[in-house]
């Protein structure tokens, strides 16, 4: 009479389709994906849009948008067009936002892994830095880096994932103290699985998805701060930036205002995109939050 | 209580230490030192004179003799000579410290109320056209980079309207006195003012919005409807009480990130404030200046944490501080 | 009782409807009750019978607008719930209707005091200066037998432990002298002792005042202990009601007969003939301190002792049960020796080596014989891990060539009657009774010489759990298993254990053969115990009908 308990319950369709069901019921992040395909697709097709230097003379100086069917952005001071820099810039900071991402999240999981999983003085000396990382405004840091290092672009990044790390640290700590008591992992441990194993194999796998929901935000981090130092000046000059636009035409606001405003939104529809897709995700990866 | 204060700012020595020591060895990584910026300064000098300079700021000596010099100084507080301004560190920090705090304080108070008064009302109203609005509104600001929104508000405000003077901290030759100083000030702090706290209130409005939307869901306010307490009085008596914990604690950890923030924002309206300063110091290879900045921002921020840790022990009547 | 008063509370063909894409359209199907003044009304069912959502729905506290009421009637003291405006509903709660429920330990605000709880719901509802209120809320907390009232009345929640918060919530529910009174699992958090003293309360409280209760519970041994009148719920629907006598000792329905049938019997197996099997695991004075925070962010350290000197031997075969109410250490032992917490002393032979002084390379390979089967079947089982390679996990480490490891696996999971189509499925898409046979099956799977079971029955329906034993103590004859089982169920440990260690703050204070425990316990700690076991004087009747 009641029901048995061995019976199996019918079988879910495999994990991806879970996952984009769960992530396509919340519109707004459906919305980010678009904008972040767009971005992805201006990379993509920067080099078609415009096969040269997108840092050449390509019109007259200071052209209005929808002037010039050559330069249908318009022309900055140096007669640059405006759309093949926006299409080259998207390269930059796609690039940038993804490499320094994945810097500060590794530093981030190796050095939260540890000190959530061992405690104890490893914990206290790792977190001791964590807090003087964090204790030092993140932007003045970060001049000081470029400074040091240079303003090429390889430099910049490596700056950026590195004034960026400890966020997700103290997320993989706070997520490994949680779960290195969880039963799952007692279970492991008592099969005789190795302590590497359990840290990369039993817990990483489990600690991972509020991680990847937070790599949007530093991702979408990574761009401000990169347009932030491109527009004072220390950018990589070899390469168009949207930073480094906006900067530029704050000589000429008066006059072309569209020359910092056109960088200016696709830097927000850029971030937003981020911000919208860490929404998504979150809502499919963390079922249980969802209202 | 006492003890506790007292602990807690002997546990930050060792920080701060790390942080003096971490940013000397890394500046010195840097190539070229002051004098060599200072030589190209002065468009090229003879190798003697060059020496001597060297010895004059102590450059002569191996990194760790600079590196102990430096922090037996700064244990009494001499941060040392900058090599621009020609004045000693501390004055000239001092002279700066007043506008960022102005600007810090200021900023930080709107962002902090508005955005908690702003997230509880969205999340009275979860999924709602009036939420979808106010959390809309705030993605857009959070996506919003600071420089940005300072050159469009600029361009309307000064530009186009001329309401707001363009940058600096009060007119130049003014010298304007009392409450007409003060009004001077405060229409040169506007624009920068919303600048920076636009885009803090909005991590504060996303905050507080999922932190009262999660704290509705616990059993307590269950318990409270059971009782026959109006909506209102959940909100008031037991909803903002247990949702704010968070968001002070999102002041604390965020009092860094918005200091670096006051760099882009003071450099653009030309505010002379410590931002401002530790661009120029980047610039013009000040290394006594900027660690002199990154010694008193790092002081700075502790007092903040320690403080929002106070604060939160008050709120929250689990934590007991002995 | 007087059966011609006019009821309380009539439900009538109540029909809650869930929100699309739900395991079912109603929540609720058709449930007719009445509580009439002074009566127990006890609702039964397991989890997700939809008992929760029915208190919901008398309190309009539903979750709406995924869960509405889509049809029939509640009437309370002969007015229509159903149709009255929130603000009058707002009068009703906590004042005419009041309720208690499940966790004491988040049921009440943590920020504010006691005293300020209390006195809410008597400011909402009684004009009064603050004196008249106070003097209430302390003749309320002197009522639920707080000790020091006064000092109760000025503490914040999470100073006072989670029976005198039930007593609080209790007495915030009486303060005002409601006429009906909602309990929705009010002592499941609790320990039997403490559950004991609860139910005793609320029964004394309610016959003092005349109220009508509403009970919601899954345990029938509780039923037997206060219900007057039983109403059983499966799947929304009502299956049985009845007086409670009839309805426990002369069930009709075949589910309610099954539900009965799987509450574990009271007595214990027959002492078996003791034959000298050899010793497998002996633990001899381990102990285990904690030291706890006193304060969050207060260094003061204080020490708490889990575990002190404990010494137990376990023969091949054997299953010996370790007994005791939380707080008493007996998780800890299962740590103690599985290793995985590392005792202050003591030690722990497993086939006559010592597992505490092994180094970590040893201790691994000893691992193999002394396996573990947990309490939390969400948290057990890694959930980003397919079924077939949780179980074939260890003999891998082990060494085992991995496709006969995962064919073996299979075949385990034939063994714990789950279907080996299973193998390649998620922990997530197994119901908790699956996932503790999967657990079962991973520990078997290293064929150790001792299965440590802690609580692996207590997060599970009485109708699963009757499953789970009967398959663990078939597992255990067939394969000669030598069973340590930690439980704070003492109905279970009848059921499974042949020996009995019971266990007070860190300490045994009494042990022996089961049948001789329970006949003749010695200490008193003991005999509290027995004798705060819900329905223990009910003998449910169907023994006979198979519980599957």
């Amino acid at each position: 009479m009641t029901v048995i308990d061995s019976d199996l319950r019918p079988q879910e369709p495999p994990r991806y389709v879970m996952f984009w069901r769960r992530y396509r019921r919340n519109r707004a992040a459906l919305l980010g994906l678009v904008l972040f395909a767009v971005v992805i697709a201006m990379a993509l097709t920067a080099g078609l849009v415009d096969p040269g230097d997108p840092l050449r003379r390509a019109g007259v100086p200071l052209t209005a948008p929808f002037v010039d069917p050559a330069n249908p952005f318009g022309t900055d001071q140096l007669g640059r067009s405006v759309m093949s820099q926006l299409f080259y810039g998207a390269r930059i900071s796609l690039l940038i936002g993804v490499v320094a991402t994945l810097i500060s999240i590794l530093i981030g999981i190796i050095v939260g892994a540890f000190a959530g999983y061992f405690g104890g003085w490893v914990d206290d000396i790792l977190m001791r830095i964590t807090e003087a990382f964090q204790t030092i405004p993140s932007f003045v840091l970060l001049l000081t880096l470029v400074a040091i290092l240079g303003s090429k672009i390889e430099w910049i990044t490596f700056a950026i994932g590195i004034v960026s790390w400890t966020a997700p640290a103290r997320m993989v700590r706070a997520e490994f103290m949680s779960l290195r008591n969880r039963e799952f992992v007692d279970a492991a441990r008592n099969l005789g699985v190795s302590n590497s194993s359990l840290i990369f194999r039993e817990i990483l796998p489990n600690a991972l998805p509020p991680i990847i929901v937070y790599a949007s935000v530093i991702m979408a981090l990574a761009i401000l701060l990169e347009s932030a130092l491109a527009f004072l000046g220390l950018g990589d000059p070899n390469y168009a930036s949207w930073g480094n636009m906006i900067g530029q035409g704050r000589a000429v606001l008066r006059t072309a205002w569209y020359c910092s405003a056109i960088p200016g939104i696709a830097i927000i529809l850029t971030v937003l995109s981020f911000s919208l897709l860490g929404e998504g995700l979150n809502d499919a990866m963390n079922p249980r939050q969802k209202q | 209580m006492l003890v506790y204060s007292l602990r807690r700012l002997f546990q930050a020595i060792p920080v701060i230490i790390l942080i003096m020591i971490g940013t000397f060895l890394l500046l010195k990584l840097a190539p070229g030192d002051t004098v060599d910026a200072l030589v190209g300064d002065m468009g090229g000098a003879d190798a003697a004179f060059i020496e001597r300079l060297r010895a004059e700021y102590g450059l002569d000596k191996s990194v760790w003799v600079q590196l102990w010099r430096y922090m037996a100084k700064l244990a009494v507080f001499d941060l040392g000579q900058s090599f621009v301004y020609e004045l000693p560190v501390a004055t000239v920090l001092m002279d700066r410290l007043g506008t960022t705090l102005l600007l810090m304080v200021t900023s930080l108070s709107i962002a902090f109320s508005i955005g908690i008064a702003l997230g509880a009302f969205a999340a009275r109203r979860a999924y709602s056209l009036t939420d979808n609005v106010i959390s809309t509104l705030g993605l857009v600001f959070y996506a919003t980079p600071s420089f940005f929104l300072s050159l469009m508000m600029m361009l309307l405000f000064s530009v186009k309207l001329g309401w707001l003077p363009v940058g600096g901290i009060k007119t130049i030759a003014g010298f304007y006195t009392g409450w007409d100083h003060f009004w001077d000030v405060a229409r040169h702090l506007v624009m920068p003012t919303a600048a920076l706290s636009l885009i803090y209130l909005s991590f504060y409005l996303r905050l507080m919005r999922s932190s009262v939307i999660q704290v509705t869901d616990q059993d307590f306010v269950r318990t409270a409807r059971a009782k026959g307490a109006g909506e209102l009085r959940l909100m008031t008596h037991h909803i903002m009480r247990n949702a704010l914990l968070p968001a002070v604690t999102l002041f604390g950890m965020q009092f860094s990130t918005l200091l670096g923030g006051s760099v882009v924002v003071e450099t653009i309206f030309t505010l002379p404030g410590l931002g401002q300063l530790a661009y120029q110091s980047v610039i013009q290879r000040d290394m006594n200046t900027l660690m002199g900045i990154i010694f008193l921002c790092s002081i700075i921020v502790i007092l903040v944490n320690f403080l929002t840790d106070l604060l939160y022990a008050r709120l929250d009547s689990r934590i007991e501080l002995s | 009782m007087n059966t011609q008063a006019t009821p309380v509370l009539a439900v009538s063909d109540l029909r809650l409807a869930l929100p699309k894409g739900a395991d079912r359209a109603f929540a609720l199907d058709g449930l007719n009750l009445i509580v009439r003044p002074g009566e127990i009304v006890c609702m039964v069912g397991e989890s997700g019978s939809g008992k929760s959502l029915s208190a919901g729905a008398i309190m309009r506290l539903l979750p709406e607008p995924h869960v509405h009421v889509a049809g029939g009637t509640i009437t309370f003291e002969g007015e229509d719930i159903l149709s009255k405006s929130e603000k009058e509903m707002r009068d009703v709660r906590g004042n005419r209707i009041s309720m208690i429920f499940q966790e004491p330990m988040t049921a009440l605000n943590p920020q504010k005091t006691v005293g300020w709880q209390l006195d809410e719901v008597l400011k909402l509802h009684m004009a009064g200066s603050r004196k008249i209120r106070h003097a209430r809320a302390i003749e309320m907390l002197e009522r639920v037998h707080i000790p020091d009232p006064e000092s109760a009345y000025n503490a914040y929640p999470h100073q006072i432990s989670g029976g005198q918060r039930q007593r609080v919530m209790i007495a915030m529910a009486l303060a005002l002298s409601p006429r009906l009174l909602i309990a929705d699992e009010p002592t499941t958090a609790l320990d039997v002792t403490t559950q004991l003293q609860i139910l005793k309360l609320i029964r004394e409280l309610q016959q003092t005042d005349g109220a009508g209760v509403l009970f919601i519970t899954h345990d029938f041994g509780v039923v037997a202990e206060i219900a007057d009148h039983v109403i059983v719920l499966r799947q929304g629907e009502v299956v049985e009601q009845g007086p409670a006598d009839q309805v426990l000792n002369r069930p009709e329905h075949p589910y309610t007969k099954a539900l009965i049938a799987s509450v574990p019997d009271l007595t214990p197996p027959t002492l078996k003939p003791v034959i000298a099997a050899p010793i497998v695991l002996k633990g001899t004075g381990l102990r285990k301190t904690f030291a706890a925070r006193g304060g969050l962010l207060s260094g003061k350290r204080k020490e708490v002792v889990a575990v002190k000197d404990l010494s137990f031997e376990l023969s091949q075969g054997e299953t010996l049960g370790v007994v005791g109410e939380s707080g008493s250490g007996k998780t800890t032992v299962s740590r103690l020796v599985t290793r995985l917490l590392d005792a202050d002393c003591g030690s722990v032979e497993l086939g006559g080596t010592d597992l505490l002084a092994c180094t970590p390379r040893e201790l691994r390979a000893m691992r193999k014989d002394i396996q573990m089967v947990f309490q939390d079947p969400m948290a057990s089982l890694n959930p980003r891990k397919r079924v077939v390679d949780i179980i074939a996990q260890g003999p891998i480490v082990h060494g085992e060539d991995p496709d006969k490891a995962h064919d073996r696996a299979r075949e385990l999971l034939e063994m714990v009657e789950l279907s080996p189509a299973a193998a390649n499925r998620f922990p997530h898409e197994f119901s908790g009774g699956q996932r503790q046979r999967i657990g079962i099956a991973r520990a078997l799977a290293m064929e150790p010489k001792v299965i440590v079971a802690d609580e692996p029955v207590s997060a599970l329906d009485v109708s699963v759990q009757a499953q789970v034993l009967k398959l663990l103590a078939d597992l255990r004859s067939r394969m000669n298993l030598s069973l340590l089982f930690v439980t704070h169920d003492l109905r279970v440990a009848a059921q499974l254990c042949d020996r009995i260690m019971v266990m007070q703050k860190g300490e045994v204070v009494e042990s022996g053969f089961t049948a001789e425990v329970f006949a003749n316990p010695q200490h008193a700690y003991t005999q509290n115990l027995l004798s705060s076991i819900p329905g223990r004087d009910w003998t449910p009747p169907v023994r006979t009908t198979d519980a599957a």
